[in-house]
This record gives C-alpha cells, structure tokens and sequence, in this order.
C-alpha cells in the first residue's frame, strides 16, 4: 500500500457492505510545485497539494459519485453516493476480478518528488539567462515556466479489482522575442528528473532570432506544411482527441461514428493509444478504474480500427474497454487518452526540408478555437518559415492555417521516421501535410 | 449591481449578481478597510460578479468612520465575532460561503474557517501574531507605562508616521488566539499568497501555516513584490500585482464554490 493513502481495498469491502451493491473507491494524493518569470523577472512560485477519495456505488443497474477528503466522514460519502445511484447513469456492473498489470518502470523519480518550489528558481534563472546570452542581437526573455507534479494513486472495486501507481512528472518551457513580431519556444516534460532546461532558454533564443526580419506572404492553396511535434500535438489535441473519444462517438458527435473498418485517413497513416509505452508520458499499468491500459491500435494504413473508451462508455456502447478511464479523486472517470503513437513513418525530417516549397511550423496559437466536432481548423502559424526550393528559409509574419483535419489526414500525409518527441499526449515526430494558407 | 449595505451593523458593498449560489465575504487587514488591499477586494468583487458569485466587502467595528475615533476597541476577537456572524447570516441565503483575508484578516479568517466556510483564501496572511510587530512583548517600557495607566497606547505606524491608538485587549485577545491550531481544524480547501520578499509579514510564516494544514486541498503561491500588493521599497501598489492575485483569487473561488 502506498504510504499516505488510505486503504482503498479495505474502503471498498465496507462501502459495498453498508451499501448492499457493488462499490468502487479511487484515492489520490497529489502535489504540484510551479514556478515562473515574466519578462525575465521573477513572477511566482506555487505549491500544492491535496488528496481525497471518490466513492461510486452501483446499485440497482445505476451509478452514484460521491467524493471527500476526510477519511473519518467515509460512510457520509457513501450514504452521499447511494443516493445518488437512484439518479444516476446506467451501468450494469463495476470492471471485475483481479487483474494482471503490466510494470510500467521509470515512472517514479523520487528527485521530481523531493523538489521545493525553490528548487526550481535555480532552474528558472538558468532559461532566462541562456536567453538573456543574446541580448546584444535583441532577445528578451518573454516567460519562463517549470513545473513539477508527484501522483500517488490507488483504486480499488468490491468485485477484487485493485491497483496503485505512482508517478512523477516535470516539465517546463520558455518564450523568447526579438524584434517585431518574433518569437521562439521550446518546451517539454518528462517523467524523470533529466531535462536540461537551460537548453530551453537556448533553443527559444535561437528561434526568436532566426524569426528576426519576418516577411509577408502570399496565400497558398494546399500549400505543403511541415508541423513540428509541438504543432502537430497543437492541432491533434482539438481536432482528432475528440473524435476518437468513445463517448463523442456514441452521443454521434464524431465524424469517425459508424466509420470502423473504414479507410478515414491516408494509407500511411497509424494512429495507436500506447498505454504502456516505455518512457511515456501518459503510461500507466491501469486507469483510475482498475482496467489494464493496452496498446489500441486506432487507426491502421489509414482504416480506422477502435475508439477509446472508458469502462461506463464501453458498457454503454457494448464496446471492449481499452483502458482509458482517467479522473481526479473529485470527479468520475472520463475518456482520456493515454500516448497517442502517430506512426509509419517513412521519411526523414531533413530530406522533407531539403525538397523545398513548404511551411516549416514549430507551433500554433488558437488551437482551442477549432470545432472538434465537424474538424474545421484556423490557427495561427508561430515561429514559422517559408522554406524555398533552394532551400533558404524565410521567417514568416503572419499566417493562418485553414482546413478540415478529416479532409487533411485523408489527403497526402507524411510522418517523419526522425526527429521524434513527446509533445503532451502525443509521440510523433514532424508530420507533413497539405493545407490552405492564408496571409 | 453594487449597493452600499449595512449588515450585521457592518457597512460594506454588497454585489449580489442574479442567481448567484455562492458568496465570498472579504476581510481586510489592519488599519486598512473595505476599500484598500490594493483596491484589489473591488477589482476582485468585479470578476467574481462575471461567475455569479456574490460579495461583501465590508469594514471590520472600529475600523472605518465614524469608528475611527475607536479603533482602541478593536482586538481580533472582535473581529472574529463580526465575521463569524457574516458566515452564519450568509450560510442561511447562500449555498456555499468563502472568505478572503488579507494581512491581519487573513488571520481572523484562519480563526472563522473552521465552520460554515467551503473555501478560502489568503493574501500575506499573519498566521503567527506574536512573530508581528503587534505583540504585547515588542512594545517600549514607555508604551507599556502607558498601556497600563491609560489603557491604550498610541503607536506610530513605520514608514508614514501616522499614529493610532490600541487598547489593553487588542493585546490580551492577540495572546489568546492561535492561528495555527485553528488552521489543524479546518476542512475546507485553502489557497495562500504572500509575496516572496514580504517585509511586514515573512513568507515563512506562510510556508509553515501551509504544512498545519490537513489533507485538504492547499496551494500556497509566492508572488513578487511586498506587503500588500506594494512595490520591493513598499512605497507604491503595483497594478500587475494586484491583477494577478486577483485573477489567481478569482479563480481558486470559481472552482471551489462551483
């Protein structure tokens, strides 16, 4: 049992006795540390914690939530969630028996979890002086951030289902300007304590002066573009996540809904939910309900293979759980997805830029303003150069990327076999596809 | 719509959006009212309104015209007993409560928290009093003398030299109260900003009212700047200051009042 969290198991067996059905309980203890400086200058430091438990009981086909943070006041929770049952979503049963669980090692970094927020001004100071190095050619430090999160979980169901993880993640990113109109950034996270984030400072610095003298352009229809990881999480995040989300999916709020068998995207496209990725970002053994995460193959040679989905939504789908039931201890479990492995990759990065005649993107602001339902998309090109025949690049002052994202993953898409990050959800290296530009 | 109120014998502005659930009642510090922490409890008042949450901020007894003349009478039990009452008055027309204390009534916050209140929020809250230049034991042989005769003792306040007179209780009922065992009772989730280079109260004492805490959910943000929202020389508010605690503070209300 993981120390400074309750006894989910024993939790469960007296919630399903006093309440005479099936109970699950999730605990979580969570801390977080951030810390930032706003135009070179210190900003804050933030420190937080909290922890809790959720109670779903399932009585009578239905599911009540309740949730609480002191242990004492446990069977109120449940007498709370009981009641609820009554008005609560249908849902025949809990996930059952005892499962296996992959390891997932590397998760825990106890350095990450040893951290103060003032551990971090050290660092911080660090990015903002590698951007500061290039003053003399007009760079300013814009932002700087680091944060740095531990996570113990633990869940555990009256049916013998029950598992617990722990995981340390950190991450951080800056913001560098110079001149009208251009910036640079560079960021990333890690479950381990091993990024160098003066080298942040660096590569901001490095893009916002190469961005120096942006140039007007010219709309292009179907113009090619090659995204950076960060873009391509930018745009996935908005557009294809809620497509595949099983529960968009069964309300038919997806436009892949009814599709599966389909070719829905290019032939050399795969798409996989990697649960149990090594090294990943969002790799767990299990998710919040006690279901083994897996490896889901969503899309393969362009055919579109399964949705993800969370324990209540396959019930209700009559679909198979993948694993992907995620939730604070405040909430019930939603759709998440885990690592989105995009794959089959065939060229490589720098081949792509020697062709010529492409947008080099690094990534994208308004992203949250795409339609996540019909996949239509304008967002704003930052950080990003027009790429010539020759080969020379040109920063680029101000452009729109416009576009349907079923439209474009369907058309030429290539995925570099190189180059590969973790952006957020996403594993990918630079993705090239064809979109409208507008000046 | 803002409307001047007087409730519990307590004059503040009342901003009461239609269909609000919630409230947030804000508590200044001392020798400050209703209208000062930076001007932030307006500003505050103002992007709480936008998510339906109402507020009251109010001037403590003794604290504000025509009480000024007796601000001696003023202790931190009564202020204590004056927010109780707000908490207790509100509870019954609102669902959820919160309070926000600043400076001195981050303390009297602290000590009403325990019940009735769903969350709360703390700028540069003084958690350990007898660490403040308040306590009984930092006052001159001179202004114990005249504590004892007269019953009050006028002080000057550092920096603008403005003087204003405390009573034997304001320091009998400051040795009486503690923050931090107050803080071991409290449920609800409690988030803590305090600028880093506070020269009035030390960020320690927040650091270590963070760790009394339970298990709740607590956030502690170190900010920049000084006490109360000033400039490192304390001299002038920074207006960048005041907008990001009041966007932070804005926020943290938004999702535990939901």
């Amino acid at each position: 049992m993981i120390k400074g969290l309750p006894d989910a198991e024993a939790l469960a067996k007296r919630a399903a006795k006093s309440s005479g059905g099936e109970a699950e309980v999730f605990c979580e203890l969570g801390r977080g540390i951030s810390a930032s400086a706003e135009s070179g200058a210190f900003s804050d430091i933030s420190e937080e914690e909290k922890s809790g438990f959720g109670v779903r009981i399932v009585l009578r086909g239905r599911a009540g939530f309740s949730f609480g943070n002191d242990v004492s006041k446990f069977d109120a929770v449940v007498a709370q969630a009981v009641a609820l049952s009554k008005f609560g979503t249908i849902l025949p049963r809990l996930p059952g028996g005892a499962e296996k669980y992959a390891r997932v090692p590397g998760a825990f970094d106890k350095k990450i979890d040893a951290l103060e927020g003032r551990d971090l001004l050290g660092r911080l100071k660090g990015m903002v002086d590698e951007m500061r190095t290039l003053r003399d050619v007009g760079v300013r430090p814009t932002w700087a951030g680091i944060e740095a999160t531990t996570s113990r979980e633990a869940v555990a169901n009256s049916l013998g289902a029950y598992m617990e993880f722990s995981y340390t993640e950190i991450g951080g990113g800056a913001y560098a300007s110079c001149g009208e109109g251009s910036t640079g950034f560079e960021g990333k996270e890690s479950r381990k304590n091993d990024l160098d984030f003066e080298s942040f400072g660096r590569i901001a610095a490095d893009r916002a002066v190469e961005g120096r003298n942006p140039q007007k352009i010219e709309g292009v229809k179907a113009a090619r573009i090659l995204l950076e990881p960060q873009a391509v999480s930018g745009l996935l995040s908005n557009t294809l996540l809620p497509a595949i989300d099983g529960e968009n999916v069964l309300h038919a709020n997806s436009r892949l809904a009814g599709k599966i068998g389909r070719k829905v995207f290019a032939a050399n496209l795969d798409i996989t939910d990697d649960g149990l990725l090594k090294g990943g970002l969002g790799s767990f053994p299990g998710d919040s309900e006690g279901v083994p995460c897996a490896k889901t193959q969503v899309v393969s040679k362009g055919i579109l293979k399964s949705f993800l989905y969370d324990w209540e939504t396959a019930m209700q789908a009559k679909a198979k759980p993948t694993g992907n039931g995620f939730r604070g201890f405040s909430g019930r479990p939603s759709i998440s997805p885990t690592n989105i492995v995009i794959g089959r990759g065939s060229a490589k990065r720098d081949d792509m830029l020697s062709e010529g005649g492409l947008f080099l993107v690094h990534w994208l602001s308004g992203t949250h303003t795409t339609n996540p339902f019909s996949g239509e998309f304008s967002v704003e090109m930052k950080n990003s150069f027009l790429v010539g025949k020759d080969g020379g690049k040109t920063p680029v002052k101000y452009g729109l990327i416009v576009g349907n994202i079923f439209d474009v993953l369907a058309d030429e898409v290539v995925v570099a076999r190189d180059c590969v990050e973790k952006a957020k959800s996403f594993v990918t290296g630079p993705v090239m596809l064809r979109a409208d530009v507008v000046a | 719509m803002e409307r001047l109120a007087r409730v519990c014998g307590l004059e503040g502005f009342l901003q009461e959006p239609a269909g609000s659930r919630a409230i947030v009642l804000m508590a200044h510090g001392f020798r400050a009212d209703k209208g000062k922490e930076g001007g932030g409890f307006a500003l505050l008042a103002r992007e709480l309104a936008k998510a339906r949450i109402a507020s009251f901020r109010f001037d403590f007894r003794y604290t504000s015209p025509p009480g000024w003349g007796d601000f001696h009478r003023m202790s931190v039990l009564t202020e204590k007993e004056d927010l109780s009452r707000l908490v207790r008055l509100f509870r019954r027309r609102f669902a959820r409560v919160g309070v926000l204390g600043a400076s001195f009534g981050g303390m009297v916050a602290l000590l009403c928290a325990g019940r009735g209140v769903e969350s709360l929020a703390l700028w540069y809250p003084v958690s350990f009093p007898r660490e403040t230049r308040a306590d009984y034991n930092r006052l001159g042989p001179r202004e114990r003398g005249e504590l004892k005769e007269a019953g009050r003792v006028t002080l000057t306040r550092r920096g603008t030299g403005e003087k204003y007179r405390l009573g034997r209780r304001f320091f009998s009922d400051l040795a009486k109260v503690s923050p931090l065992s107050a803080a071991r009772g409290i449920s609800c989730p409690v988030l803590i900003m305090h600028p880093r280079r506070d020269g009035l109260v030390p960020i320690g004492q927040s650091e270590r009212l963070l760790r009394a805490l339970g298990s709740q959910r607590k956030k502690l943000v170190l900010t920049g700047g000084n006490h109360g929202w000033k400039d490192l020389a304390r001299v002038r508010r920074d207006p960048a200051l005041v907008g990001k605690a009041v966007l932070a503070t804005a926020a943290w209300f938004k999702e535990t009042l939901r």
